[in-house]
Order: structure tokens, then C-alpha cells, then sequence
């Protein structure tokens, strides 16, 4: 018989829905880190991202019985995650729930590398207009470039996540980009590559 | 008047391309259209810009959660060092209280001079390191320092004894015969011997309390380190194992 550890996904939401409980500890183990970084980039805030990434899990606990394992655990989880922050945004909305001025909160450095004091402070400050400027984009376009650049899904699990055609994907990948770089621009953050006749080989 | 057009109906492909993700057939589109127009290519390699940028936005240490407990977990390194930094004090600590012990090494005797000696007593107050041999040394002539006092304690007695045979003194030393005396004196030197035992073992078990103490200390310098890193990790672990449990006893009957 398989570890939990080598099941996929699948078999383990299978083993859910055949009464195997515990295999649901499994799938929290194998996907809380992600989820929790993907809310926490779209809320910007840690405690929240907690508190969310928690609440997410227990719903997809309460509707893992009726998960029609004809989408990815995976994109389930993060749907539900990503609905939990729209939420969470409404609610907040004019409460200056992120606040843009503000700098992200300090954790304090356990980084394996160490990088110089000026390098992290520069890495910060970089870190810092970049997350302001996703901050002023859309709902929408933030969500996709987010999946797409932060958590590495595909086109096709972004669209099943988002219930969306893998072109709107795209194009609101490329408008969020194109916007980003108009944000950065006007913080100050020139592109890291300027090669305008790089193609790819 | 097309090629914006065709631009426009390209970018789909080139976001394909830009992520290496999609069909191949839009990627090789997308590459024969940059090939061609110029201001795409600029557009390309300013989006790919744009991308290298956002990796600068990374996760604070503590977001992403680290694995969990039951797989293999690393500390990360300034952890490491914190807790090896403990750990050090608290061998250090238990080394020293163990040193002390060692009787091969050197362990803690409490000596001062005797009043009327020069070698030192073993009894008295500011302890100090001395070693094995050192004690050894300070018994032997703590012992020939007794043995001595007993032989002039022999030789007052007889003269006592033989000068004043009848003295009022003389009678209540002469009570107590030189057996007796013997036997006083070499009771004497078990007392102090038992008493010197009872010393050191008592020093031995405040040693190990202290080793014990500074153990136990050192676990919970480790386990509050490793709280803080896993509590998060542990935290929405924790409630889905309770979850889980809950849930589960129902289906069990």
C-alpha cells in the first residue's frame, strides 16, 4: 500500500471520499506553504494570510466529499483561497486594508543566505515597489500575475482556478504586465532587462 | 496598415512565449512575429523586464511555511547558530560541573590553612580547584598530621601519668586510658572521613542537578526556538489534524 506522502493528489482526495480521513492532513501538509504565500501576496498581510489560508482548508474539508475530481485539488484550493481574499478585500475596502505608504512588515531574517545590509535594503526597497505596484492593480489582473509568476501554475490550471478561457488569462497577464511596468516606471524601478532585440532562441 | 493588427492578434503568443508555456505552435508564432516587428520586440523584452523585476518580490521568511514535522525539518541557519550558541553555554556548564567530579582530572575541595599548619585543611571555606593528586596529597598529610598529634597526645599522657600520679588533673586525664584516648582519636578520624565522604557525594548530586537544570534549560531554549519557526507551520496543521480526529470518530462506529 502507497505512503500518503507518494499518493498524488488525486489518489488522495480519492482516499478522502472513500472514507480515509486522515489523507486530508496529507494534502494540507503538501499545499498550505503555497497557498498561504499566494494570499499573502494578494492581501499583504501575514496575520491574514494565516487566518485565510486556515479558513480555506476548512472549507475545502467541509466540500472535499462532493469534489468532483474533475478539476485539480490544487486549483479547488486555490479558488477557494483566492474567493476568501476577494472577500476579505471587500470587507476591508476603505479601511486602507493595505496600506501603500506603509512598509511591508519586518519578519525577522532567517534567510539560509545572508545577504550585506545594503543588499537586503536595496532587495527591500525593491521588494517594496513591487509590491505596491501589484497592489494597484486590479483584483483581477493581480490574481493572474500572482498564479502565474509566484506559484508557477500553468495557463490552463490558472484558467480552471479562475473559471476563466486560458485567453482571458493571457491577456489579462499581458495587460497587468504592461501595467506593472508603467507602475514601476513611475516609482522609479527601471526593467531589469532592456535587450530589445532579444528573442527567444 | 495590418502588421497592429497582427500584433494585437499575437499577443496571446508572445505572453505564451514570454512564460515558455501554451502550445509550441503559438510560441513559433509569436518568435516569427518578433523576428519581424520591431516594436514587439521592444514590447517582449520590456515585459521580460517587467518579470525580472516581480522576482525581486520575494515571500517574507516566515510566509512560506516550512515542511512539516514529519518530514525532515531544517532550522534555518541563524537558528542553527542560536541554538548551537545555547547549546555551547549549557555544555560548557555541565563540562564544568562534570570536570569537577572527574577524579582523574581535578574536582572541587573547599581548602584554608589551618590555623596552626601549613598544609591545608580539608573542611574549611573558599572552595577552589584542586586536583585528584593535589587531595590525595592533602589527605596524606592531613593523616600524618594526626598521626603526629595523636603520638604527642601519647607522649603528654605518660608524662602526665608518670609525674603527678595522685593531682586532681592528673586523675581526671587518667581516667581515660591511651586505648581509650586511641580509640577517641581514631573514632575522631572516621567521623571527618565520613563527614568528608558525605561532602563530596553532596557535591556530586548538586552537580548533576545543575547539569540537569542547565539541560532542561537549554531544551527549552530550543523548543521556544523551534516554536517560533513551526507555529506557524504547526498552527493550521494542528486544526486540520484536530479536524480530522473529530471527524474521523463518527465514521469508526
Amino acid at each position: 500500500m502507497l505512503n500518503s506522502s507518494q499518493m498524488s493528489d488525486e489518489q488522495l482526495v480519492e482516499a478522502f471520499q472513500a472514507g480515509h480521513v486522515a489523507a486530508y492532513d496529507e494534502l494540507v501538509s503538501r499545499w498550505q506553504s503555497k497557498i498561504r504565500g499566494a494570499v499573502w501576496r494578494v492581501l499583504g498581510s501575514t496575520e491574514d494570510a494565516a487566518d485565510i489560508t486556515q479558513e480555506a482548508f476548512l472549507r475545502a474539508f467541509r466540500g472535499l466529499k462532493a469534489f468532483k475530481r474533475e478539476a485539480k485539488f490544487s486549483s479547488w484550493i486555490y479558488q477557494i483561497a483566492l474567493n476568501l481574499c476577494r472577500d476579505s478585500l471587500r470587507r476591508k475596502k476603505g479601511k486602507s486594508y493595505v496600506s501603500l505608504d506603509e512598509p511591508e512588515p519586518q519578519i525577522p531574517a532567517l534567510e539560509s543566505k545572508s545577504p550585506s545590509p545594503l543588499a537586503r535594503s536595496e532587495g527591500n526597497q525593491l521588494a517594496e515597489r513591487v509590491r505596491s505596484a501589484i497592489q494597484k492593480l486590479s483584483e483581477e489582473q493581480r490574481e493572474v500575475i500572482i498564479l502565474k509568476e509566484y506559484e508557477g501554475l500553468t495557463f490552463a490550471e490558472i484558467a480552471e482556478t479562475l473559471g476563466l478561457p486560458t485567453s482571458t488569462v493571457k491577456t489579462r497577464l499581458y495587460r497587468g504586465l504592461v501595467e506593472m511596468k508603467q507602475h514601476l516606471a513611475r516609482d522609479g524601478v527601471t526593467s531589469a532587462s532592456t535587450i530589445h532585440d532579444s528573442t527567444e532562441s | 496598415m495590418t502588421a497592429p493588427l497582427n500584433c494585437e492578434a499575437l499577443r496571446d503568443d508572445i505572453i505564451a512565449l514570454l512564460y515558455d508555456d501554451g502550445e509550441l505552435a503559438e510560441r513559433s508564432r509569436a518568435r516569427d512575429h518578433l523576428a519581424a516587428c520591431v516594436p514587439c520586440r521592444i514590447e517582449y523584452a520590456d515585459l521580460k523586464g517587467v518579470r525580472k523585476t516581480l522576482g525581486g518580490w520575494t515571500l517574507p521568511v516566515a510566509a512560506p511555511i516550512p515542511a512539516p514535522r514529519t518530514k525532515a525539518f531544517r532550522l534555518p541557519q541563524g537558528l542553527v547558530a542560536a541554538a548551537g550558541v545555547l547549546l555551547g553555554i549549557g555544555l560548557a556548564l555541565a563540562g564544568r560541573s562534570l570536570v569537577s567530579l572527574a577524579p582523574s582530572s581535578s574536582i572541587v575541595a573547599e581548602s584554608a590553612p589551618s590555623s596552626s599548619q601549613q598544609a591545608p585543611l580539608v573542611g574549611a571555606t573558599a572552595p577552589q580547584f584542586v586536583s585528584y593528586d593535589e587531595l590525595q596529597n592533602i589527605l596524606k598529610s592531613q593523616e600524618s598530621r594526626y598521626q603526629a598529634e595523636i603520638a604527642d597526645l601519647r607522649q603528654t599522657l605518660t608524662q602526665v601519668a608518670e609525674s603527678t600520679p595522685q593531682g586532681a588533673g592528673a586523675r581526671a586525664v587518667s581516667n581515660l586510658s591511651p586505648a581509650t584516648v586511641e580509640r577517641l582519636l581514631k573514632a575522631s578520624e572516621e567521623r571527618q572521613a565520613r563527614m568528608f565522604e558525605a561532602r563530596l557525594a553532596g557535591l556530586r548530586t548538586e552537580s548533576d542537578l545543575q547539569r540537569q537544570y542547565d539541560m532542561a534549560q537549554i531544551a527549552a531554549g530550543l523548543a521556544y526556538i523551534d516554536s517560533r519557526t513551526g507555529a506557524d507551520a504547526a498552527r493550521t496543521s494542528e486544526l486540520m489534524k484536530n479536524l480530522v480526529r473529530v471527524t474521523a470518530k463518527p465514521q469508526g462506529r
